[in-house]
C-alpha cells in the first residue's frame, strides 16, 4: 500500500484536548463494545464464551497488523503466524518453568516482539509487495514448521514435544480465571490493557514519529527521525501484541494446532482489518469479530460458516472501493451524525 | 556559512550537480535557476538527504558530510520542502512537536518552545487542527515551524511562497525578516525573482549543475550571463543583432 493511500484518511477537524477526552472522542464504541461485552458474554453458553475469548485473542494479534497498516504503511500477512508464535513460546515457557500465566504472557509476548522486530529488518530495505510476499513466505514457513514439529506439549528438549504414548499436556490458566467465563473475563481485561497502551503509544512520540515516516522517509529524516529504530519499535509492538494474543489463545484452549495457522488465515485477518478500517483501534475487535465469531454465527444458523470468505471478499472490494476508513470509519461517521442530529448541529 | 568545494552529485547516468565550488555568506541567501538547474538537488546535499558523490560541503566552518540528517538537525540546519510535508493525522501542534522529540527537549522547555512557536508562526488558534484539515498557508507555516521550533542556526525553504495569496507572501516574507533580524541564516530557493530580489542580500545562480553567478543580489541579477540563463533576456549582442 503506498504512504499516499494510507495518509489521505478522512478525520476528524480536531483532536479533543487531554488524553482521556481523545480516548473517549475517538475510541467511545470500542469502549462501549468492551463493557457490552463483559455483560452479556456471561449470559451466553461455554461454546460462545470459547469463540468470545478466542475471538479477544485474535483482536489482539489484529491490533499489530492494523498499526503495521495504518501507522507506518507495511503490509504485514503473517499476523496469524506471529500469534503462532507467541502460542509456541507460552506454552514453551509455561511447560518449562511452570511460572504463573502472567509472567509467562509477559515473556511470550517480549519473545514475539523480538521475533516481530527480526521479520521487519526486510522492511528497512524492501516494502510494499516486496515486504507483504516476504511475511507471507515467513507464515508459510511457520506453518511448514510447526505442522510438522507440533506445539510444546509438556515434553523435554528444545521442541518440548511429548514422546511416545504419554498424555499431552494442558497449558495451565491463572489462577484467578480456571474456568471459562473467568478466563474469557480476565482476556477481555488484558485486550483493554493492550489496546489502552496502543493508545498511548501512537498518541506519544513514537507515534509521532511513525506518522511522520508516512508522510514520507525525506521529511522525517529531516525531522530527525531516526526511521530504523521507529520502524523496529513498531514491528516490536506489533509482534508482543501477536504474543499476547497467541499466549491467550494457548491458554484457553489449552494447547495449540499447527494446522490452524496456515498462511491463508494470516491473508484472511489482514482483509479483515483493511474491512474494519485498520485506522481505527476499533477495528481490530471488529477484524477479531469478522475472524472468529461471523463464522460462528452462520453456523449456528444452519449456513456453512466457510461461506464467510466469500462475504470477506466482497466486503474487502467495498471497502477498498466505497470505504476506505472501513467499518470503523463508517461507525464512527454514523454516531457522529446521530450525535449532531439530537444536538441540533446541522453539519 | 556555507562553503562547497567540488561538489558532484551523480544518481545513475545523471549530474546535477558537477564540481560545484560556491561561497555563501549572506543572512538571507537567495538560490535561483531554471528547472532542472540543481537547486533541490543541492538543498538535499546540505540537508542530509543526499550523499554527494564528491566534494565537501562546510556549513559554518564544519565539514557536514559525515552528518546524518538528523544529527544536522541537532547541530542547526534544518529545511522545508517545495510542497509542505506534514502529517496528516497529527495536529499542526503535534507536527511540530515531532523535531523536539527528535532533539529530545525536556518536556518543560519543549512546552514553552512549542507555543512560542506556535504563536510565532500564526498557528496557535489551529494548534489542533490536523494537518489533514489545514489550508496551503497553514501547511507551509507549520512546516516552517517545524523547523523553528529546533532554533536553527540556518533554515533552508524550498519555493516557501509558491501558491500562497499576496497577503499570506506578505506574512511570509515578515516572518523571514524576523527570523533574520533575530539572527537566524536563512537559504532559499524560488522561481519569484521579485521575492528574491526583496528579500535576500546575496544571491546564487545555478544552471544545469554549473554556478552561473554569485554574490549580492543587485549585482548578480544585473549580470547578462544571469538575465540570459534564467531571466530568459538575449545579452546586448543578441539585441543588437536582432535588431539589424
Amino acid at each position: 500500500m503506498a504512504m499516499s493511500e494510507t495518509s489521505r484518511t478522512p478525520l476528524p477537524h480536531a483532536a479533543p484536548r487531554g488524553f482521556l477526552a481523545a480516548a473517549a472522542s475517538q475510541h467511545g464504541g470500542l469502549i462501549t463494545a468492551f463493557f457490552l461485552m463483559a455483560l452479556i458474554v456471561p449470559f451466553l453458553g461455554s461454546y460462545w464464551i470459547k469463540n468470545f475469548t478466542s475471538m479477544i485473542a485474535v483482536a489482539i494479534a489484529a491490533q499489530g497488523v492494523a498499526l503495521l497498516h495504518a501507522r507506518l504503511g507495511f503490509v504485514s500477512l503473517a499476523g496469524i503466524a506471529m500469534m503462532g508464535v507467541g502460542g509456541w513460546f507460552g506454552l514453551r515457557l509455561a511447560h518449562a518453568t511452570g511460572l504463573p500465566f502472567e509472567i509467562v504472557l509477559v515473556l511470550a509476548a517480549l519473545c514475539t516482539g523480538a521475533a516481530g522486530v527480526l521479520l521487519g529488518l526486510p522492511a528497512l530495505k524492501h516494502r510494499g509487495l516486496i515486504y507483504a510476499l516476504i511475511t507471507l513466505m515467513f507464515a508459510a514457513g511457520f506453518h511448514v514448521v510447526v505442522s510438522s514439529i507440533g506445539f510444546p506439549d509438556g515434553g523435554s528438549g528444545f521442541w518440548g514435544r511429548i514422546d511416545g504414548s504419554a498424555e499431552r499436556q494442558l497449558m495451565a490458566r491463572p489462577a484467578i480465571a480456571a474456568s471459562d467465563l473467568a478466563y474469557f473475563l480476565y482476556a477481555l481485561a488484558i485486550a483493554a490493557a493492550a489496546f489502552t497502551a496502543t493508545h498511548i503509544v501512537t498518541k506519544s512520540a513514537v507515534g509521532r514519529a511513525w506518522a511522520m515516516i508516512r508522510a514520507g522517509d525525506a521529511v522525517a529524516h529531516a525531522a530527525g527521525v531516526r526511521i530504523g529504530i521507529a520502524r523496529a519499535k513498531a514491528f516490536g509492538l506489533a509482534g508482543a501484541l501477536a504474543g499476547v494474543g497467541g499466549c491467550l489463545l494457548a491458554g484457553s484452549i489449552g494447547q495449540l494446532d499447527g494446522r490452524s495457522f496456515d498462511p491463508v488465515q494470516s491473508l484472511l485477518l489482514y482483509g479483515l482489518v483493511i474491512i474494519a478500517g485498520p485506522w481505527s483501534l476499533a477495528a481490530a475487535l471488529i477484524a477479531g469479530f469478522l475472524y472468529r465469531m461471523f463464522p460462528a454465527i452462520l453456523d449456528s444458523w444452519g449456513v456453512d460458516g466457510d461461506i464467510a470468505i466469500t462475504i470477506f471478499g466482497l466486503a474487502l472490494i467495498h471497502a477498498i472501493v466505497s470505504a476506505p476508513r472501513g467499518i470503523a470509519g463508517q461507525l464512527h461517521d454514523l454516531t457522529s451524525a446521530i450525535q449532531n442530529r439530537l444536538s441540533g448541529v446541522d453539519r | 556559512m556555507i562553503d562547497i568545494d567540488a561538489l558532484t552529485v551523480t544518481f545513475g547516468g545523471v549530474t546535477p550537480i558537477d564540481r560545484l565550488s560556491l561561497t555563501l555568506d549572506g543572512q538571507i541567501v537567495g538560490l535561483i535557476g531554471p528547472n532542472g538547474a540543481g537547486k533541490t538537488t543541492l538543498l538535499n546535499v546540505l540537508s542530509g538527504l543526499v550523499r554527494p558523490s564528491a566534494g565537501t560541503v562546510r556549513l559554518f566552518g564544519k565539514d557536514i558530510g559525515a552528518l546524518a540528517a538528523g544529527q544536522r538537525l541537532g547541530w542547526g540546519v534544518t529545511r522545508a520542502f517545495q510542497t509542505p510535508q506534514v502529517a496528516d493525522d497529527l495536529t499542526a501542534s503535534e507536527n511540530i512537536q515531532v523535531a523536539l522529540d527528535s532533539l529530545q527537549v525536556p518536556r518543560a522547555e519543549a512546552a514553552t518552545r512549542l507555543a512560542e512557536t506556535l504563536e510565532r508562526v500564526g498557528l496557535a488558534g489551529h494548534a489542533r487542527r490536523l494537518g489533514a484539515h489545514l489550508d496551503g498557508f497553514d501547511l507551509r507555516m507549520t512546516e516552517i515551524g517545524r523547523c523553528l521550533v529546533t532554533g536553527p542556526k540556518l533554515i533552508m525553504l524550498d519555493e516557501p511562497a509558491a501558491g500562497l495569496a499576496a497577503a499570506e507572501r506578505t506574512r511570509l516574507i515578515d516572518l523571514l525578516r524576523g527570523l533574520s533580524r533575530a539572527g537566524t541564516r536563512i537559504l532559499i530557493i524560488d522561481h519569484d525573482i521579485d521575492l528574491i530580489a526583496g528579500l535576500c542580500d546575496q544571491v546564487a545562480v545555478l544552471d544545469f549543475g554549473h554556478l552561473v553567478a554569485s554574490g549580492d543580489t543587485d549585482t548578480v541579477l544585473a549580470d547578462p550571463k544571469v538575465r540570459a540563463a534564467y531571466l530568459g533576456e538575449f545579452e546586448d549582442d543578441d539585441a543588437e543583432a536582432r535588431a539589424a
